[in-house]
């Protein structure tokens, strides 16, 4: 019973921590217009912390570049279980316009294990909403 | 002492007509000419490889196997800039206003579209886009006209495929119409 | 005696990747350095590879902020290795999405700037305001970022007399709403005693350093593109440049908040005189062989782009120069005497973008003082 208990609690605030890798920042730009007011993320019980050690969900745009690889892994490692990674933009997908060139070190999910996957350039808030719904969906036929 | 009144208008403002969209709940439609994800339309496309050719990230790309010729566009690498649309002359692309796209799997996060081959009248193999046939044919109708050559009888001699249209039998024949053409 | 303090690459204060190494003595800052490269993704040696209409594209994304300005300069460069000029209304037409994006853009500042203070309130306030000009940069162009609004020759969609009355309602709203910002950033005292004569830059070293837009404007130097070589429809509008002599960050903040009103003059001019006529070219000539050089007035400086073409389809070389480069030169000498709890705000204060930044191949020793990277070097590592 205090299972349950506990997975309610998990599914009902996920804490996100945003990850800016190598992108052109309009990705960045809809998560932070997802947290105020037009669109406001926290009455689904998502909070924005500064630490990975807080978090329970990474949210990565842009995409991999060679100095970026190693301190993804990093901090990857340091946010505890159960963790979740979210891989938001087409950057993250597959490259996006810039997979032809010399700065790209592969797609997301050769580093990191990836759950949802939201394409776009960029996505719109509403789209990010309706891919972390996905996410917590995911989490609870598991449950 | 202004700060504090702003505050309290405000919030009494937010309370009697809040400023959050309802969106799970009520669906968003955006407005018209948004750019969301492409579609392809089968009964328009023809399979020429415009959109392949103009596509400024290089998402589509296309594969000729034994019957078909699939043309698939990836939304990973898709950067939703609608050149494709500028660009179809069949009017086959469509940006729609879909903007809900989120996947489990990358593979997933595709569309395409599988144009039929047409057949070897002398050989039976498969070597062309049958629409794009029936589309050049509609095309040159009117220049035909001019030179007495019948639809049927062009129809007829581009309905070969390149290793028979080389053979003893074709090339006569093949030569004799050129020259009507010429003359 | 000093020690060193790293805001490493992802850290809450900073919403791109770039590295500070700053000196501490106590809490007083006494030296640093600055590494960039976490966002370096080849741009211009991808531009060389696709052709001229192409690369609108991917100049575009650049950076996501000020995206049209990057796609507005390719293209009147590009043009004038033409020889060819748009038509008139689709000159207007450039004008009234570019200021809306200053718009956007200036409100996005202020939103982060009062976070970075503390003041969350505001901060929630401003990006509420901010959703309004977004509104008609939807309606006109189809995209919220990344707008795709030109093309070679003009622009791609037209503006309909809704779009007209959108315009003047959302101008209306946005009037009220700046005016709630001006009374926020003037009146509060606690605002004040923040960030005034904190992080102050004298006009001498402004002009030394070579800085450039509201950074240079809020230090006493008179400089503006659109005033001084004016491109699109500025030569037939009129509107005022602000100018402070404080170099402090509140100069800086009256000063965008001042061409937030001005912004808002100009988009009213520009809808109601905007002419009639075609809104692209129908047939272009070929680049001819040659270089050429433009710039704008972007919303953090001067911007300006040269390409090099040799009669092929594809440009042979395009070199960007964002305003980025140049003022993120400013920073230490801004730095130098204050204290560690200031630094969120002076960073934020010059608007820095990284993602502009990363252009550079050869970087400066003052900058990046291990070795010299050339463009040979970042093509080994690719494996």
């Amino acid at each position: 019973m205090l299972e349950g208990v506990q997975s309610l609690a998990r599914r009902k605030s996920p804490w996100i921590m945003h990850l800016p890798c190598g992108g052109c920042n309009g990705c960045d730009i809809e998560i932070i217009a997802a947290l105020t007011p037009k669109y406001d993320l926290e009455r689904f019980g998502v909070l924005q912390k500064g630490t990975p050690r807080h978090a329970d969900i990474l949210i990565v745009t842009g995409i991999v570049t060679q100095q970026v690889k190693d301190r993804l892994k990093r901090i990857y490692e340091m946010t505890p279980d159960p963790k979740f990674v979210v891989a938001m933009g087409s950057c993250a997908l597959d490259g996006d316009i810039f997979h032809d060139g010399y700065g790209y070190a592969g797609p997301l999910d050769e580093i990191l294990p990836v759950s949802v996957y939201i394409p776009g350039c960029p996505p719109r808030p509403e789209a990010l909403i309706d891919g972390i719904k996905k996410l917590l969906e995911k989490l609870e036929k598991a449950a | 002492m202004v700060l504090k009144k702003n505050i309290i208008t405000e919030a009494f403002k937010g309370l009697v007509n809040p400023s959050t969209t309802k969106y799970p709940k009520q669906p968003y439609v955006p407005p018209d000419g948004y750019r969301g994800a492409a579609e392809y339309d089968p009964e328009k496309c023809v399979g020429c490889g415009a959109c392949s050719q103009e596509c400024p990230p290089g998402a589509i790309t296309y594969v000729d196997t034994e019957s078909a010729r699939k043309i698939r566009l990836s939304y990973g690498i898709c950067s939703f800039c609608g050149r494709c649309e500028e660009i179809c002359p069949w009017d086959a692309v469509h940006l729609t206003k879909k903007f809900e796209m989120a996947v489990y799997n990358r593979k997933e996060a595709e569309t395409g579209v599988d144009v039929p081959f047409f057949e070897c009248v002398e050989c039976g193999k498969p070597f062309f886009p049958a629409p794009q046939m029936k589309a050049s044919l509609e095309k040159v109708r009117k220049t035909l006209g001019k030179y007495g050559i019948g639809r049927e009888e062009l129809y007829r001699l581009m309905s070969v495929c390149p290793t028979c249209a080389f053979s003893a039998t074709n090339i006569p024949r093949r030569r004799m119409f050129m020259r009507r053409l010429v003359r | 005696m000093s020690t060193v303090l790293p805001i490493g690459p992802f850290h809450p204060a900073l919403k791109e990747s770039a590295f500070f190494k700053l000196e501490v003595e106590g809490e007083r800052i006494v030296g640093g350095d600055i590494k960039f490269g976490y966002m370096h993704r080849g741009i211009e040696d991808l531009a060389t590879m696709k052709t001229y209409h192409s690369v609108i594209f991917l100049a575009e994304r650049v950076c996501g902020i000020c995206n049209t300005v990057h796609s507005t300069c390719y293209t009147q460069t590009v043009e004038a290795l033409m020889d060819m000029e748009p038509p008139e209304r689709a000159k207007y037409i450039r004008t009234i999405i570019f200021e809306t994006e200053r718009l956007q853009s200036h409100l996005l500042w202020f939103g982060v700037g009062m976070h970075e203070v503390g003041y969350d309130t505001a901060y929630m306030w401003m990006w509420k305001e901010r959703e309004h000009a977004v509104e008609i940069l939807e309606a006109i162009c189809g995209k919220r970022v990344n707008l795709g609004i030109n093309t070679l020759g003009g622009v791609r969609r037209d503006i309909t007399p809704e779009s007209k009355r959108l315009i003047e309602t959302k101008m209306n709203i946005l009037e009220k709403s700046v005016r709630k910002v001006a009374k926020i950033v003037t009146e509060d005292r606690i605002l004040k005693g923040r960030i005034k004569d904190v992080g102050i830059l004298t006009k001498e070293d402004a002009k030394k350093l070579c800085v450039v837009g509201p950074t240079a404007r809020g230090s006493g130097v008179d400089i503006d593109n659109r005033r001084d070589d004016p491109y699109a429809a500025y030569s037939k509008i009129g509107f005022d440049v602000p100018v402070q002599e404080g170099g402090d960050v509140l100069s800086r903040a009256l000063i965008r908040l001042e061409e937030l009103f001005q912004s808002i003059r100009i988009i009213r001019q520009a809808a109601k005189d905007l002419p009639d006529g075609p809104i692209a070219l129908e047939e272009l000539a070929y680049p001819k062989v040659g270089d050429a050089f433009g710039r704008v007035e972007a919303h953090r400086g001067e911007l300006t782009y040269y390409i090099k073409s040799n009669g092929s389809n594809r440009p042979e070389r395009v070199k960007i120069r964002t305003p980025s480069v140049v003022n993120n030169n400013a920073l230490l000498p801004m730095m130098l005497g204050e204290t560690i709890a200031d630094v969120p705000i002076i960073l934020a204060s010059i608007d820095p973008c990284m993602s502009c930044t990363d252009r550079v191949t050869l970087l400066d020793l003052r900058k990046n003082s291990e070795r010299e990277v050339t463009l040979s070097d970042l093509r080994k590592t690719r494996i």
